[in-house]
């Protein structure tokens, strides 16, 4: 025992010299870098200390003079009557105008957030095209156009019922409500009712918004019917959630709006009646949709829907359009976001019946009854996370004008960079006998942002 | 085909609805629960017992922030007895659609019949500055994917057993039995996976979304970027440069991505750095034999674990 205590004292002796010796050296080092945190330290409290003065020789010479006690009650005072004081105090003599005294908001937590909290959704999409094309009797050919920013608000008006309104403006500054509506969301019945200005449930592509359109235009199809924006019209609307056995999605949907509108009654070659204004159940317009839809398994789906649109009237031209589309979608779950396709089809069929004027000012080797039918279909592809290749097919003859078609093949590309824009290039071979020049080759340009929380658009 | 014959067929079809309308009370004996992710429906399951039949609308190998509203799901939500979101506006891409369609207030906002699972979440990432599209796909109210913390499942179980007994107030004694069991596993695991993680704490890892934040402060580890430079924007080759050269300087050895995110860039970057690329589900039932919580965070954490061991080793 006594050996080994005598052999550890031994040991340490020999080795505290040099340890400590270690230790000098690496001390020395850093008590030097202390020093030098020191003096970087004292330099920063002396900027600050500098910085403080300036501050205080710029401060009001009330505050100047106060003692911290008196800041100190001041502040106490100040977070005591917070609604009392105004964040800018007027100097005196100068008037406080009675509408902004008036809606000086109450300071305090919570104040002020919570009604912008109450705040509608609102956001703002923006449009722009370049149309390229050989063929100068198209309207905005070779130019640039801001074809459309639209607006819109969407929020719940209470816990039975939502709002959502769209304004659109054009180019020209012509401001129009694109769509308005409230939406009665739980009825008895598995019922729903909208009520306002809305686009009308035919189809797929009527329902769509510019903006959410998968292809630069509407196809020939379409606005050969329907107009260039396709059909909105203001009235009211009821909708079933069918029960069925079968478990499978069953919407049937029936729309009365006041009339035709003035660009699908342009589209259809009728006059745009004016109603007495005592409307009968015949001065207004309807339509009955049917949509179905079947999940064939996780990765592909189909839809199914079926539309008619008619009129009534007693002495003028009846109006009837109906409408077929089928939708295919392959959507790998686990890869949606970089791969999937589409495939979608609508067909429409008109039938008017010429009566009154119309049908007298008909040569007689034409019949009274008018019937038409178009139809489109494309493919997209999701080739990666932010690119699409699609092809548009599209042939119609033209309701407003007999014995005449358009058709177009339609190639496109689009690039989102992420889901608030994107752009698209299109190539666009159409036929057209509504134009002196028949043949037109045209190249679409189209960039689409869109700011705020704009909802999301119906599947 | 006559015109009788078409008629009777109508008054058949007629006669089904009114008898789906009307069907029985004993084919709803268990509570539909539908929720917006897997996760949700897994925690539904575990305090709902046999009282509950709990649907995810989102499967767990799917992109929460990207699901079809496909119309079939609202018919599920308009079965629906009770609906779980996850909250702080992960699904507002595609659940409004669904619920508005669905003909049932109740599970909307506000609703006897709607849960928001993010109650009383401490959220992670909440922005202090101004928010805009400019930093990307980024969630106002903070970052949506709490559920990858155990103890906040805790909180998720809670809120879906206010929801069950708000619906069923006769087995509200049966959901609170349940939901104290759950805690008292999720105590247990937590200490076992926490202790099973211990000697990585401090570990620098990579993810390629901003999902793996809360496991990531629950376990100790230093998430010190994601392969997208901004939340929802897909990686540039510039960001992915920066990125290695920050992995390879602070000897990050781990990335982790989900299974719908692509692994041809995740590859590339664990090629340049070394590290090893861990595919890990975001939810239940996102990789074989995650079905449910529990199994679903044992493999996460056991997964992990591997690698960093690989990692040190």
């Amino acid at each position: 025992m006594r050996r080994s205590i005598a052999w550890s004292l031994a040991l340490a002796v020999a080795v505290i010299p040099f340890q400590a010796r270690a230790e000098d050296g690496s001390s020395k080092r850093a008590i030097e870098e202390l020093r030098k945190e020191v003096e970087e330290l004292r330099q920063t409290v002396r900027e600050l200390q500098k910085a403080l003065k300036q501050q205080a020789a710029h401060a009001t010479p009330a505050a100047a003079g106060q003692t911290e006690q008196e800041k100190e009650l001041e502040a106490e005072i100040r977070a005591a009557m917070p609604a009392a004081t105004p964040a800018a105090t007027p100097a005196a003599g100068e008037a406080v105008p009675a509408s902004i005294a008036a809606v000086q908001p109450a300071a305090g937590p919570g104040v002020g957030k919570s009604s912008s909290l109450l705040n509608p959704n609102i956001s703002f999409i923006g449009d722009f095209v370049f149309l390229g094309t050989d063929n100068r009797q198209l309207s905005k050919a070779n130019q640039f156009s801001f074809r459309e920013a639209e607006v819109g608000f969407q929020a719940p008006i209470d816990p039975f019922a939502r709002a959502d309104a769209f304004l659109t403006v054009d180019e020209g500054g012509n401001l129009d409500v694109e769509e308005a509506y409230a939406t009665f969301l739980d009825l008895p019945g598995n019922l729903q009712a909208r009520a306002g200005k809305f686009r009308l449930m035919f189809g797929k592509n009527n329902v769509l918004h510019r903006h959410a359109l998968p292809q630069t235009d509407r196809p020939f199809a379409e606005v050969d019917n329907f107009g260039d924006e396709g059909f909105a019209g203001t009235g009211g609307e009821l909708s079933w959630l069918v029960p069925n056995p079968w478990d499978q999605y069953l919407l049937l949907s029936g729309e009365v709006v006041n009339d035709l509108g003035e660009p699908t009654a342009v589209s259809q070659g009728v006059p745009l009646q004016q109603p007495p204004a005592g409307r009968v159940f015949r001065d207004f317009v309807y339509l009955g949709h049917a949509q179905s839809f079947f999940d064939l398994n996780a990765d592909n789906n189909i839809e199914l829907g079926a539309s008619a649109l008619f009129n009534l009237p007693k002495s003028s031209t009846q109006t009837r359009i109906y409408g077929v589309d089928l939708t295919y979608r392959w959507r790998p779950l686990q890869q949606a976001g970089y791969h999937q396709f589409l495939w979608r089809s609508e067909g429409y069929f008109t039938d008017k019946q010429l009566r009154g004027t119309d049908a007298a000012a008909l040569p007689v080797t034409e019949s009274s009854t008018f019937n038409t039918a178009g139809f489109y279909t494309y493919g997209e592809y999701r080739l990666a996370q932010r690119w699409w290749l699609g092809t548009r097919v599209d042939w119609t003859e033209i309701p407003a004008e007999r014995h005449r078609t358009e058709w177009d093949t339609y190639p496109y590309c689009t690039f989102a960079p992420t889901e608030f824009g994107y752009f698209r290039l299109g190539y666009q071979y159409a036929m057209s006998d509504k134009l002196q020049k028949r043949e037109s080759n045209r190249v679409w340009l189209q960039y689409d942002f869109s700011i705020g929380p704009h909802a999301a658009h119906a599947f | 085909m006559t015109l009788r014959t078409i008629l009777e067929r109508l008054m058949s079809i007629g006669v089904l609805c009114v008898a789906v309308l009307v069907r029985p009370a004993s084919a709803a004996a268990k509570l539909y629960v539908v929720t917006t992710t897997p996760d949700l429906a897994a925690i539904a399951r575990e305090v709902g017992g046999d009282k509950v039949d709990a649907e995810s609308l989102a499967l767990g190998t799917q992109d929460p922030h990207f699901v079809d509203a496909k119309p079939s799901f609202i018919l599920k939500l308009n079965r629906a007895d009770l609906y779980v979101k996850r909250g702080l506006e992960l699904e507002i891409g595609w659940a409004p659609v669904l619920e508005n369609g669905a003909r049932n207030a109740a599970i909307l906002q506000g609703g006897t019949r709607y849960v928001d699972a993010s109650n009383g979440i401490a959220p992670l990432e909440v922005p202090s500055e101004t928010v805009s599209r400019a930093l990307g796909d980024v969630h106002p109210y903070g970052n949506p994917h709490f559920q990858l913390d155990p103890a906040n499942a805790k909180i998720i179980a809670k809120n879906i057993v206010e929801g069950l007994s708000r619906v069923d107030i006769a087995d509200q004694a049966y959901f609170e039995q349940r939901l104290a069991d759950f805690d008292r596993r999720i105590d247990e695991k937590l200490a076992a996976w926490i202790q099973l993680l211990a000697p990585y704490r401090g570990a620098k890892i990579v993810t390629y979304h901003k999902s793996w934040d809360y496991f990531a402060q629950r376990f100790g580890f230093d998430v010190i970027g994601t392969m997208e430079p901004k939340p929802g924007v897909p990686p540039s080759p510039a960001h992915l440069a920066q990125l290695i050269t920050l992995m390879q300087a602070q000897h990050c050895k781990l990335v982790i991505k989900e299974p719908f995110y692509p692994e041809n860039l995740t590859r590339v970057v664990a090629e340049k750095t070394g590290a090893q690329v861990l595919t890990l589900p975001e939810s239940p039932g996102g990789a074989p034999g995650t079905d449910d919580y529990f199994s679903f965070m044992d493999y996460n954490v056991k997964q992990v674990a591997a690698a960093l061991a690989a990692a040190k080793g």
